[in-house]
């Protein structure tokens, strides 16, 4: 499978969410955007949360280092982690050439989707990313 | 250019586990107020301070650091045998536009730090600019300074001045040791004062990075010592995180 970044929806804080539908509950599948991935630059650890826990958006999900740097990663949706991609951590090399595949994250069971009226469609979070870079 | 008011903290020797939480403390006080941060601090008790993703067991293979206090920084990198060094820790606010990407940031803070001891008469490089072949170093290694990152500085090959960094919703901390002595703790790093056999006065080297950052990042520093606010928020750090075995011990 490869994701169409241009249907996927976007925090300003560059976490990417693919939302589906599944039993009757939207299920988000959350990663990093490529531009974040880029400017965080050689991501060496990360941390994930654990299956069962529940976010609001905005909260912190986990945490990566990068050269030196640790930077939080947040939820860009409300709800239950359901899944996590436990390889992840140990294969960091393919988040930076797969971010959008293979550097799905986690998948969160979304409780409240009055939040994704916030996050940003694609060609708006380009302008951001334009704007910042 | 515009300057941006600053806030400068007055010099203090603390403990490990004060100068983590004060640190933690300065970025969330950044974070609601927006305002640049500056502080310098030394270490009252000789402190391994290890980077957020190590594991602790992993101080086992530095076997003269053993006996040291030890403190689980919130920034990434290695671990840090603090002692005889002077340590900075800068808070830029996200609505500051000269945050920009992190990396110009670091390299051009640590631009700052080459200029002004230079002035002092400490003749430092960024690593990507020196000669590679240095005095044992290894990308793996425990301790930080036995690192080499491009933008770490370097002198006579030993790596003197390292930063790490850490990214909120809003802002964004970087702080960096200089080391001035050896430590028994870690007899293989020499400091500055080692290297160059002579003493560098700690008063004018910090007058001059601060000079430095004022005239790199457009900052007009005021001097402005810990809120009472700050100084309990700093202590309910120290108890949920940094004076914590379950933080220290983490992984």
């Amino acid at each position: 499978m490869t994701r169409d970044q241009s249907q996927l929806l976007y925090a300003s804080t560059h976490e990417w969410a693919d939302i589906e539908e599944a039993e009757g509950a939207k299920i988000a599948t959350v990663g990093v955007s490529s531009f974040a991935i880029e400017q965080l630059n050689d991501l060496v650890y990360m941390d994930l949360p654990e299956v069962g826990r529940v976010v609001n958006a905005g909260d912190e999900l986990g945490e990566v280092e990068s050269v030196k740097a640790v930077s939080p990663l947040y939820s860009p949706v409300s709800g239950e982690v359901i899944e996590v991609h436990s390889e992840l951590p140990d294969q960091l090399e393919k988040l930076n050439s797969d971010p959008y595949d293979f550097g799905w994250i986690v998948k969160i069971r979304i409780s409240d989707d009055a939040y994704l009226n916030e996050l940003l469609n694609f060609e708006d979070y380009q302008r951001q990313c334009a704007e910042s870079a | 250019m515009t300057l941006n008011l600053g806030r400068i903290v007055p010099f203090q020797k603390l403990s490990g586990v004060e100068n983590m939480s004060l640190d933690q403390t300065l970025q969330e006080s950044v974070d609601r107020q927006q305002i640049p941060t500056l502080r310098f601090y030394g270490w009252n008790v000789p402190t391994l301070s290890l980077g957020y993703f190590q594991p602790f067991l992993s101080r086992r293979t530095h076997s003269p650091s053993l006996l040291s206090a030890c403190v689980r920084r919130a920034t990434g990198g290695g671990a840090i045998m603090h002692h005889r060094e002077l340590t900075y820790s800068l808070v830029l606010p996200q609505s500051i536009q000269m945050i920009g990407p992190r990396l110009d940031l670091y390299e051009k803070i640590h631009a700052s730090l080459v200029r002004a001891l230079y002035d002092c008469g400490v003749p430092v490089a960024p690593f990507r600019q020196s000669d590679q072949n240095q005095c044992g170093w290894d990308c793996d290694a425990f301790l930080c300074f036995r690192r080499r990152t491009a933008e770490d500085l370097i002198l006579h090959g030993y790596k003197v001045l390292g930063s790490a960094q850490r990214k909120s919703r809003s802002s964004l901390l970087q702080h960096g040791s200089l080391l001035l002595d050896a430590s028994e703790f870690a007899p293989e790093l020499p400091g500055v004062n080692d290297l160059l056999n002579s003493r560098i006065q700690l008063n004018e080297l910090i007058e001059a990075i601060t000079q430095n950052f004022s005239d790199d990042l457009g900052i007009k520093w005021k001097e402005s010592s810990f809120s009472s606010e700050e100084m309990t928020r700093a202590n309910e750090i120290a108890v949920d995180r940094f004076a914590s075995e379950r933080w220290l011990c983490r992984r």
